[in-house]
C-alpha cells in the first residue's frame, strides 16, 4: 500500500514541535522513532507493536537518561 | 598408831540417839540416800555415818554445857556399838575419855567405860536438836551445820559471843 | 491491484461461473450485464468473499452462500478462485521508480451444508499463490498478504454496492451515523490505516508498559518495603537499647547478688553454729569440771564435819582438861613419863623420843628397859592412864590449832565453794546464751539472707534469660533487615526501571501524541482533499444536468464529516432530503471515487448498479467519469486502473457508445429461472443457476436472448 509517506512525514515532524523537549535531541528521535515504525512495511500488528515497543523503549531510556539522577 | 589401843578398852558399848530424834538422824545422814543425786548429798546429808552425827551432837551439848538423860529424852536408840565404829577413828576413844576425866574432874571415870560412852551419849541427846535446828534453817543443811560449828568454835575464841 | 479473472462455484445462483476482467488501460472497465436477480449482488459478494473471507468480505455471517436449492445435509463446497495482479512502486535509486508486477491466485474455500433451514458453515481455507518464473509459489500468511495488497477496510469503497453507499447520505442512518461512516471511510481507507495501526500500536505498549508500571513494583511496594525497613530497624534500635539496659541492669543484680552472699556469709559466719557448738561443748565441760570440783568440795566439807579438827574445835577445853589432870597424875609420878608402846617403838628404832641414839649397851637403852621392866607390873588402869596421857599429849599441840584449823578449812571451803557456785552460775549463763545463740543463728536472719540471695539469683537468672532473648530476637532480625535492605535495593534499582517504564511511557505516549494529531491532521487533508475531489467529482456529473447544475454550487465534506451539498444560494443542503435522487447517486460515488482516488491505492472498483435512479447526462457523465482514471491518481492508480460494473440493461440504456469505448470485457449473465418469461430460449438446465455468455452490452446470444432485447437494441452476437 503506497502511503504518502513523505506527506506524513512531514505532518509529523510538524507536530513533534509541540512535544515537550525532554532532552536536546528529543523530537528529532521522535521523527526517527516513528519514520522508522512507519516504514515497517510488511506489517502485521504484532511487527507494529513489537517495533513501536522497540522504540519507545529506546526513547525511554534515553528520556531517562537524561534526567538528573536520583537514587 | 598406839592410840589404836585404847578403842579397846571400848568393849560392846552403846552409842545412841534419844529415839524420838531418830528421824532426822537419818535425814541428814547419808547412811540412807533419799535422793537419788549423790552429789548434792552432801549438801543435805553433810554427814557421812551417824557416828559423825552423834560426835558433832556431843560436841555441841558438851558446849552447850548440859546432858540430857534418858529420863528426859525418852527412850534410846542404839545405832551402833563402840567396837564397831571407834577402831576407824582411834582419836574418838582418846577424846572420850579426856571428856569423861574432865567432866568428872577424876581419872576414875576411865575404869568405867560404859559410864564414858553415857557421858557421851547425853552430851549427843543435848546436841542433836541444837544441830538437826541448824540444820533445818537451811537449805542447804550442811552450811547450818558448819556455821553451828564455826559460831560455837568463834565463841570459844571470845567471850559471850553470840 | 488488478483482477485478471474470476471463478466462482456455488455462489448462489453462481453455480459455476468464469470471469475475464478487462486489463486494458484504454477499456478498463469491465462489464457484466445481468438484469436484476441475476446474480450481480452474488458475484459481487463472491468477489469480496473471496478477497476479504467470512470475517470481512460478508455483511453478516448469518448469511447463506450456497446455492438455495443445495439438497439438505449434504456439504456444498463454496469456492472463489481469482486471478489478479499487483504493482507496487520499486525505488531503484534516488532517482529511479520502476512498477512490479506481481501475479497471485487466490482460491478460498469453505464448505457449507444446509440443515433444516438453516446452515453450517466451515472456517474458510485460503491460498495464494505467487506467480513466479519459477512456478506458482504458495504465499504463508495468505490473509496477511492480501491484506497488505487491499485493506479489508476499503472493501466497501472498492466493491460498491450503489444503494448501500448511500448509507453516506441516506436518510436511513441517523446523522451520527453517517458523519461516522464518512468518517471512517475517510479515515481507516486513505493510507491512514498504517497510522491507526501505529496509534493503536502505541496505546497497546502505553497500556502494557502502564500494565507493567502497576503490577511489577508499584511504588507501594517500595514504599512497603521502606516502611517495613525502617519498623525493623527502629525494632532492632529498641532491642539493642534493651539489651543495654538489661546489661546494665544484670551488672547493677551481679552487684546484688555478691552483696546479698556476702551478707548471708557474714551471717552465718557471725552465727557460726559450728563454732558456737564448740563453745557450748567447751562450757559444758566447764560445767562438768565444776560440777566435779563441788562434789570434791562437799566431799571435804562433810570430811571436815567428821573430822578431828571439829572436836578439838568444839571440845577442846575439856579435852585439855582432861589432859591437864593426866599431867598432874605425870608430875605426881603416877603415869610415867614414856608411854610403853611408845617406848618399845622407839627401842625397836633405835632412837629415843628426846632423840637420843638407843645403841644396845647405852644408858638410854638400859634406862628404857628398865621402865619397860617397870611397866609390866604396873596395873590395866594405870597402863590405861599412861596410854592415854602420851596419846593427848602428842595430840595436845594441836589443841587451839585444830579449832583454828576447822575455821581455816570451813572458812575455805566456804570460798572455794562460793567461787565454784559462781563460776559455775557464769558458766551456765555462758551455756544459755551459747544455746539462745544457736537458736537464734537458725532463725530469721539467715532465712532472710538466703532469701535475699536466692531472689538475687533469679533475678539475675531471669536478666541474664531475657538478654538471650534480646539476643536471639536481634540475631533474628538482622537476616530480615538484610533481607529487607536487598529488597529495597532491588526495589529501587526497579524503581529505577520504574523510572525507565516512567520514561517509556512518557515516550509512548509523546509517539502517540504525534500519531495523533498526525492523523487527525492528515485526516484533514484528506478530509479537504476527499472534499475538493467529491466535489469536483459531483459538479461534475451534476454540473450536467441543468435542472441540478443550476441548484448545486458545491459538495463537500464538512469538518465533523459531514457531506452535504451547498446550494446557488448560499444555503446548505443535507443530501438526504434536499437532493434528487440521481445527485444522491452522483455524490455518492463522488465521494466514493474521490476517496479512492486521494487514498492512492490502487484496486478494481466493482459497483453493482451504479447508474441506476440517473437519467440521462447525470448516467452518462458518472459513466464516462468511472471509465476514465483518474487524473489525480498516481501512476500504480492509473496502472491498475480498472472498473467492473454490474448493469442491467436499462442502466446500459444511452450509454452505449460510452461503453463502446471503455468496455475491455463483457459478459452477461442469464437467470435459467427467468426462462420463459424473460429468457426467450431454453436453459440447457432446469436448474436454477445463472448461465454466462460472452455478449455485449449491445448483444445478445441463444443464451441471453429477452424478450426485450428489441427495446434496447441490441444485435445478435455471432
Amino acid at each position: 500500500m503506497s502511503v504518502p509517506q513523505r506527506q506524513v512525514l512531514e505532518r509529523i515532524r510538524a507536530h513533534t514541535q509541540q512535544i515537550d523537549l525532554r532532552y536536546p535531541e528529543y523530537r528529532d528521535d521522535l521523527i526517527k522513532a516513528l519514520a522508522d515504525i512507519i516504514a515497517v512495511q510488511k506489517a502485521k500488528p504484532s511487527d507494529h507493536i513489537n517495533r513501536v515497543e522497540q522504540r519507545a523503549t529506546q526513547l525511554g531510556d534515553l528520556i531517562a537518561s537524561h534526567e538528573s539522577p536520583e537514587k | 598408831m598406839s592410840s589404836a589401843e585404847l578403842t579397846t578398852r571400848f568393849a560392846n558399848l552403846p552409842l545412841r540417839f534419844p529415839e524420838k530424834v531418830m528421824d532426822l538422824v537419818i535425814r541428814y545422814t547419808q547412811t540412807r540416800k533419799p535422793h537419788e543425786d549423790e552429789e548434792r548429798s552432801g549438801d543435805l546429808q553433810p554427814f557421812e555415818r551417824y557416828v559423825d552425827l552423834w560426835w558433832t551432837a556431843l560436841c555441841l551439848g558438851v558446849r552447850e554445857g548440859r546432858r540430857t538423860p534418858e529420863l528426859e529424852c525418852g527412850p534410846w536408840h542404839k545405832f551402833i556399838d563402840t567396837n564397831q565404829i571407834l577402831p576407824s577413828d582411834p582419836w574418838r576413844a582418846e577424846h572420850l575419855m579426856l571428856l569423861a576425866i574432865a567432866e568428872t574432874k577424876s581419872t576414875e571415870v576411865l575404869s568405867h567405860p560404859s559410864q564414858i560412852v553415857e557421858i557421851a551419849n547425853e552430851y549427843a541427846a543435848t546436841g542433836i536438836r541444837l544441830i538437826a535446828d541448824a540444820m533445818a534453817r537451811e537449805n542447804r543443811p550442811i552450811w547450818g551445820a558448819t556455821r553451828l560449828v564455826e559460831d560455837s568454835i568463834s565463841s570459844l575464841a571470845s567471850p559471850r559471843s553470840a | 491491484m488488478r483482477l485478471l479473472s474470476a471463478e466462482i462455484t456455488n455462489f448462489r445462483l453462481l453455480r459455476e461461473v468464469s470471469l475475464e476482467f478487462s486489463t486494458n488501460r484504454d477499456r478498463a472497465l469491465t462489464v457484466i450485464r445481468a438484469e436484476n436477480a441475476s446474480g450481480k449482488t452474488s458475484t459481487l459478494k463472491a468477489l469480496k468473499w473471496g478477497l476479504f473471507g467470512s470475517k470481512d468480505g460478508l455483511d453478516s455471517v448469518g448469511e447463506r452462500l450456497s446455492p438455495i436449492d443445495w439438497p439438505d445435509k449434504t456439504p456444498c463446497e463454496l469456492r472463489v478462485r481469482i486471478d489478479f495482479e499487483h504493482t507496487l512502486p520499486v525505488q531503484i535509486d534516488a532517482s529511479t521508480i520502476r512498477e512490479d508486477t506481481q501475479k497471485y491466485t487466490l482460491i478460498r474455500k469453505a464448505v457449507e451444508e444446509p440443515t433444516d433451514g438453516t446452515f453450517t458453515r466451515s472456517s474458510d481455507k485460503t491460498e495464494l499463490l505467487h506467480h513466479t518464473p519459477a512456478g506458482a509459489e504458495p504465499v504463508a500468511g495468505a490473509e496477511a498478504r492480501l491484506r497488505e495488497i487491499i485493506p479489508a477496510d476499503m472493501r466497501n469503497i472498492f466493491f460498491t454496492d450503489g444503494d448501500a453507499a448511500l448509507t453516506f447520505i441516506s436518510a436511513d442512518a441517523g446523522r451520527t451515523t453517517k458523519i461516522d461512516q464518512v468518517k471512517n471511510a475517510i479515515r481507516s481507507l486513505l493510507g491512514l490505516g498504517l497510522l491507526e495501526d501505529v496509534e493503536s500500536a502505541l496505546k497497546h505498549a502505553r497500556s502494557r508498559l502502564l500494565r507493567r508500571q502497576r503490577d511489577d513494583a508499584p511504588a507501594g511496594e517500595l514504599a512497603k518495603v521502606t516502611q517495613s525497613l525502617q519498623e525493623k530497624e527502629m525494632q532492632r534500635d529498641g532491642l539493642q537499647s534493651d539489651l543495654t539496659q538489661a546489661r546494665t541492669r544484670t551488672v547493677d543484680l551481679e552487684r546484688r547478688l555478691t552483696e546479698a552472699e556476702k551478707e548471708l556469709t557474714r551471717a552465718l559466719s557471725l552465727g557460726n553454729f559450728d563454732e558456737l557448738a564448740n563453745q557450748r561443748e567447751r562450757v559444758s565441760l566447764d560445767l562438768k569440771a565444776r560440777a566435779q570440783q563441788e562434789s570434791q568440795l562437799i566431799r571435804e566439807h562433810t570430811s571436815l564435819l567428821k573430822g578431828k579438827e571439829l572436836s578439838w574445835g568444839l571440845i577442846g577445853p575439856e579435852l585439855s582438861r582432861g589432859l591437864d589432870l593426866l599431867r598432874q597424875l605425870v608430875d605426881k609420878g603416877i603415869i610415867p613419863k614414856a608411854s610403853l608402846p611408845i617406848l618399845r617403838d622407839r627401842l625397836a628404832d633405835g632412837r629415843c623420843i628426846c632423840g637420843a641414839a638407843l645403841t644396845p649397851g647405852s644408858d638410854a637403852r638400859k634406862h628404857v628397859e628398865q621402865l619397860l621392866e617397870n611397866e609390866k607390873l604396873a596395873d590395866e588402869h594405870s597402863r590405861l592412864l599412861t596410854l592415854l596421857y602420851h596419846t593427848a599429849d602428842a595430840d595436845s599441840d594441836d589443841a587451839r590449832s585444830e579449832g583454828r584449823q576447822f575455821l581455816y578449812i570451813s572458812e575455805g571451803l566456804r570460798r572455794k565453794r562460793a567461787d565454784n557456785l559462781r563460776a559455775t552460775e557464769d558458766l551456765e549463763r555462758q551455756r544459755k546464751e551459747l544455746e539462745q545463740k544457736i537458736s537464734d543463728i537458725n532463725a530469721v536472719d539467715i532465712q532472710s539472707k538466703t532469701m535475699a540471695r536466692d531472689t538475687a539469683k533469679s533475678s539475675l537468672k531471669n536478666q541474664e534469660r531475657r538478654i538471650t532473648e534480646i539476643e536471639i530476637a536481634l540475631r533474628s532480625l538482622e537476616p530480615e533487615i538484610e533481607a529487607l535492605n536487598t529488597k529495597q535495593r532491588e526495589l529501587r534499582r526497579h524503581s529505577q526501571k520504574l523510572r525507565a517504564l516512567n520514561a517509556q511511557i512518557t515516550a509512548t505516549e509523546d509517539l502517540s501524541t504525534v500519531v495523533q494529531h498526525t492523523l487527525e491532521d492528515m485526516q484533514h487533508i484528506y478530509l479537504r482533499r476527499v472534499s475538493d475531489q467529491m466535489n469536483v467529482l459531483f459538479m461534475d456529473m451534476i454540473g450536467a444536468d441543468p435542472s441540478s447544475g443550476s441548484v448545486y454550487q458545491s459538495a463537500e465534506i464538512t469538518s465533523e464529516y459531514e457531506i452535504v451539498v451547498n446550494s446557488v444560494d448560499g444555503r446548505r443542503l443535507s443530501p438526504d432530503h434536499e437532493v434528487n435522487g440521481a445527485a444522491q447517486r452522483a455524490l455518492t460515488f463522488a465521494f466514493i471515487w474521490a476517496l479512492t482516488e486521494v487514498s492512492g491505492v490502487s484496486a478494481p472498483r466493482v459497483i453493482d448498479t451504479p447508474l441506476g435512479m440517473m437519467a440521462g447526462t447525470v448516467k452518462r457523465r458518472v459513466l464516462e467519469l468511472i471509465a476514465e482514471p483518474p487524473q489525480s491518481a498516481n501512476s500504480a492508480q492509473q496502472a491498475d486502473h480498472q472498473v467492473v460494473l454490474l448493469l442491467t440493461q436499462s442502466e446500459i440504456a444511452d450509454t452505449e457508445d460510452i461503453l463502446d469505448l471503455r468496455v475491455g470485457s463483457s459478459i452477461s449473465y442469464s437467470n435459467t429461472e427467468h426462462f420463459p418469461r424473460d429468457l426467450v430460449n431454453e436453459p440447457a438446465t432446469r436448474q436454477p443457476m445463472i448461465i454466462t455468455c460472452k455478449c455485449s452490452h449491445r448483444q445478445y446470444c441463444e443464451l441471453c436472448e429477452r424478450r426485450s432485447r428489441a427495446h434496447y437494441h441490441l444485435v445478435a452476437r455471432t
